[in-house]
């Protein structure tokens, strides 16, 4: 009965054009839970319900942006489009700021499959396929040699020094082209986020990541939901690169927390290090199911793949017996004051 | 050519005094340490009223006049102050210099700030200001008018300021301070008749030093016209050539040039009111306005602006400047306003308006050839000129330097393998980077993807003399090494007489999988007694040592610059 009834609705959701709902899980469709299945979101609150009715009426046209496929099924598969929403916050957590190189390596493999993406795109686009090699070397003459759009990459002050700065000959090891990156130091959380909402603003950028170190007040549920509704108007993604932060409510789509993994010798090169390789851990998703994946980047034929290694710490025992303490942005942490001050009169 | 007026001011015949009551307040004198006496230096006009004169010590003036009012002289704040009072006589003319002219080099405030401290030893310190006002005289009425709208607007601001118009700089300046003022009259030289305007002027007025005034008086030449009349050879014989240069100045037979103190804008428009603007929105409409009437001319020359500014001329006499970079050509008012709207959030200024502003001015400081660009099928120019205007909104805002891209650097050294460059600036030809997929691209990956700069030392186990870390510490955490690659030898460029010494690098990962670049900065030499005999032994004994003591490790003495030292370098994905 079951089933009848969701291949059923599989084939109304075709005919209308809508995208399928959980098809793919073969999960049962419910309508009340499936239009937003956050555990975040409260739906008794009037302003949640405002931008969700924004966020279902934007989803109806999400069907004509391809999602940014990981390439993995395993992984792919826990998501209702079949891959992250390209127009929508995704946050990428390091705890540790040593993990650092870590979640950029995996945020760089994601910016490598969304260049990828839109390069398919462009190929199979209006124009066809003979006229679309031609259109593609114009953009490539015009604003870097890659074939996606220009990003642009928000650092906040402490992160560069904290976790290091983004290094250029890394990015073109890994696989992303330098050219596309537009960096750019801001001063304060504020201005952090009032740079990713204009980079959002701009219709030429491929997209926007937020470099962020620690925890800051400014970043609420509130600012991350204004990101969140502006990424889905301009439909580009962004994304939040979360270093000695903790993992608090936000309004991202997904999270992945990132941590180093063993990486396994190569077959022509035993003696030296392997492939860059993570233990990811989706720990939020708003389509439902999260789950716990060792990957490998290949950065010659540039994609993901899983791995499963011998002798890995299992999941759920984290790796560092201590207490990771958040490094704080604006000094809330600290210590309190102690005793209460008091005003003496000048001696003498 | 026209120069003038040249300006006498007591910079301390400020507000305070006409204020307060003129028949009651004390007299007020400046003093400063002259020849190790307190002397004064300046008056105003009650205390030389009440017989008191320039140059008398100060406990004598005291003496005579208890009531005076004295206070030390202060000239980086006379300089300061003078310098205030150019950036608003910038609203008459853009060529506006101080006087004396800079006998140093011109334009940089710290040339400027030794030259004053200097001044009391050359000649008199800076206390007048030349303005070119050729051309500009017929926009405020005449000379005249010009001359008069200007005493009026200062006295109005509490200076008492003295002007003149001549045909040479120097003439100018004489006149103004020497010259017989009359309310009714102002001093207007026509050109060609500074001899006879000039004629009975005492020499001081050409701005010469004291022995020479003295020694010319006497030999019983006092005035300029004593002077003109002298054969020439003789006095510059006796006197120097500096006379005779200084007298050919005043006249109008050697030319003389001013140096500007801002270069003069490519294109100005401006508006001035009548009645003050206060507000922030009608500030904005006018730039918008102003942006219009720019925008027109540069389009009909098809030019766009690189630099801009937005002066605030405010009724008191504060100038406050906002200049607006931008990475490609500009001409939309509209975006003009945008970045200058940006650029007053981004320093967090909000516009002090006091009294409000009576003349607002859009100038453009740089400008660039703007030819449109061809417009394909596709619709990239469009998104390629969005990403450009982002990259302004940005600059405006977090500042022009702040918004960056990789420039590749023509080197093997990491730290300039890739350089940070304004984006605005930088050339899209130049930031490509050799093509991907042409490059034989190195598995595993070799550098890494976050960067320390500087790197930061960690304490090392390392075998000698060039093996990789067997463990390491860093951030006063402790790491084993579980797989090493390297060295991967980096030398400095030493052709360019660089000392530095070499870098070995070694990608290391440990057993959790932290993957790191760290580098060995040095060589182990064996001829050196204080090989680290604590490093071979240590390296066998590595194995029982248990893996959360840290205290097996020794670090690296980092007060021997001699031994190698280890960093951290960067982090690979």
């Amino acid at each position: 009965m079951a089933t009848t009834l969701s291949t059923l609705r599989r084939t109304i959701a075709q005919m209308e054009n809508r995208p399928v709902e959980f098809g793919n899980l073969g999960r049962q469709a419910n309508p009340s839970a499936g239009s937003d299945p956050g555990s975040e979101t409260q739906p008794g609150s009037p302003s949640l319900t405002a931008s969700q009715h924004f966020e279902n009426k934007n989803k109806s046209s999400t069907k004509l942006l391809s999602p940014l496929a990981i390439g993995l099924d395993a992984i792919d598969g826990l998501f209702a489009d079949h891959g992250l929403t390209s127009n929508a916050l995704h946050e990428i957590h390091a705890p540790e700021a040593r993990s650092a190189g870590a979640a950029t390596g995996f945020l760089a493999g994601l910016l490598v499959r969304l260049a990828q993406t839109s390069s398919d795109r462009m190929h199979h686009g209006s124009f066809g396929q003979a006229h679309s090699t031609g259109a593609s070397s114009f953009a490539s003459k015009a604003f870097g040699t890659g074939s996606g759009k220009p990003m642009l990459w928000v650092q906040n002050p402490t992160s560069a020094g904290e976790a290091g700065r983004l290094h250029a000959p890394g990015l073109f090891a890994f696989g992303l082209d330098p050219q596309q990156v537009i960096t750019l130091t801001a001063r304060s959380m504020q201005e952090t986020l009032w740079a990713l909402e204009e980079g959002l603003s701009c219709q030429g950028l491929g997209a926007v990541v937020g470099d962020i170190r620690g925890y800051s007040k400014a970043l609420n549920l509130t600012a991350t939901r204004r990101l969140a509704l502006r990424a889905a108007e301009a439909r580009v993604p962004v994304f939040f690169l979360k270093t000695s932060a903790p993992e608090e409510a936000s309004a991202a789509r997904s999270r992945w927390k990132v941590t180093p993994a063993p990486s396994r010798p190569l077959a022509n090169y035993q003696y030296g290090l392997g492939n860059a390789a993570w233990r990811l851990e989706l720990t939020k998703n708003r389509d439902g199911p999260t789950g716990t994946w060792t990957l490998e980047w290949n950065p010659h034929d540039q994609f993901f793949s899983l791995v499963t290694l011998p002798g890995t710490v299992p999941s759920g025992i984290p790796e560092t017996p201590r207490t990771l303490v958040a490094a704080s942005g604006d000094g809330s942490s600290g210590p309190h004051a102690m005793g209460t001050v008091m005003a003496f009169k000048r001696a003498g | 050519m026209q120069w003038g007026p040249s300006w006498r001011l007591n910079a301390r015949d400020d507000s305070d005094s006409t204020k307060s009551n003129p028949d009651t307040a004390p007299p007020r004198g400046v003093y400063a340490k002259k020849n190790n006496a307190l002397r004064l230096t300046a008056l105003d006009a009650r205390a030389r009223a009440r017989g008191l004169t320039v140059g008398l010590s100060l406990a004598d003036a005291r003496a005579r006049v208890p009531d005076l009012d004295a206070v030390e002289e202060d000239l980086k704040a006379d300089c300061l102050l003078l310098e205030a009072i150019a950036d608003w006589c910038d609203r008459y003319t853009p060529l506006v210099a101080l006087d004396p002219p800079d006998t140093h080099k011109p334009g940089r405030k710290e040339s400027q700030k030794d030259a004053i401290r200097n001044s009391p030893k050359n000649g008199d310190p800076k206390d007048g200001l030349l303005l070119d006002i050729t051309g500009c005289a017929h926009l405020f009425g005449g000379e005249a008018a010009l001359l008069d709208d200007m005493l009026t607007r200062l006295k109005g601001q509490g200076f008492a300021a003295r002007g003149a118009i001549a045909g040479t700089m120097s003439a100018a300046s004489a006149l103004a301070r020497y010259g017989k003022t009359d309310r009714n009259r102002p001093i207007i030289i026509p050109p060609g008749q500074q001899q006879a305007a000039l004629a009975s002027l005492p020499l001081a007025a050409l701005r010469l030093d004291t022995d020479s005034v003295d020694a010319l008086a006497q030999v019983g030449l006092r005035t300029i016209a004593d002077l003109a009349s002298r054969p020439r050879a003789p006095l510059a014989a006796r006197f120097g050539l500096g006379l005779i240069t200084r007298l050919d100045a005043a006249l109008g037979d050697a030319v003389e040039t001013l140096s500007p103190r801002q270069t003069p804008p490519a294109l100005v428009a401006e508006r001035r009111f009548a009645e003050a603007v206060v507000l922030q929105d009608t500030i904005f409409q006018v730039v918008l306005s102003l942006g219009a009437s720019i925008s027109e001319t540069l389009s009909m020359r098809g030019e766009g602006a690189r630099l801009l500014e937005v002066s605030l001329f405010r009724v008191d006499g504060t100038v406050t400047r906002t200049r607006i970079g931008t990475g490609r050509p500009l001409r939309d008012p509209a975006l003009i306003l945008r970045l200058f709207a940006e650029r007053l959030k981004g320093t967090e200024t909000e516009i002090d308006a006091g009294f409000g502003f009576d003349l607002i001015r859009l100038s453009v400081l740089h400008n660039t050839r703007d030819d449109p660009r061809q417009v394909d099928m596709s619709g990239h120019q469009e998104l390629d000129e969005s990403v450009e205007r982002l990259i302004d909104r940005l600059g405006a805002r977090l500042g022009m330097e702040n918004v960056t891209r990789y420039l590749p650097g023509d080197s093997h050294v990491p730290e300039i393998e890739a350089h940070l460059v304004p984006a605005a600036l930088a050339k899209e030809a130049a930031l490509a980077w050799p093509d991907l997929s042409s490059r034989q691209r190195q598995v595993p990956i070799d550098r890494p993807i976050r960067f320390f700069s500087p790197p930061e030392p960690i304490e090392t186990l390392a075998e000698v003399p060039d093996g990789p870390p067997i463990r390491f510490r860093w951030r006063k955490v402790s790491y084993d090494v579980r797989l090493a690659e390297g060295p991967e030898r980096i030398a400095p460029p030493w052709w360019q007489g660089n000392p530095s010494p070499t870098r070995d690098y070694f990608r290391v990962e440990d057993g959790q999988g932290r993957r790191f670049w760290i580098f060995r900065e040095g060589l182990y030499e064996p001829s050196r007694d204080h090989v680290p005999a604590s490093s071979v032994d240590e390296a066998s004994s590595v194995d029982d040592a248990s893996p959360t003591d840290d205290t097996e490790i020794h670090p690296t003495p980092a007060a021997a610059p001699s031994l190698p030292r280890w960093y951290m370098q960067g982090l690979f994905p």
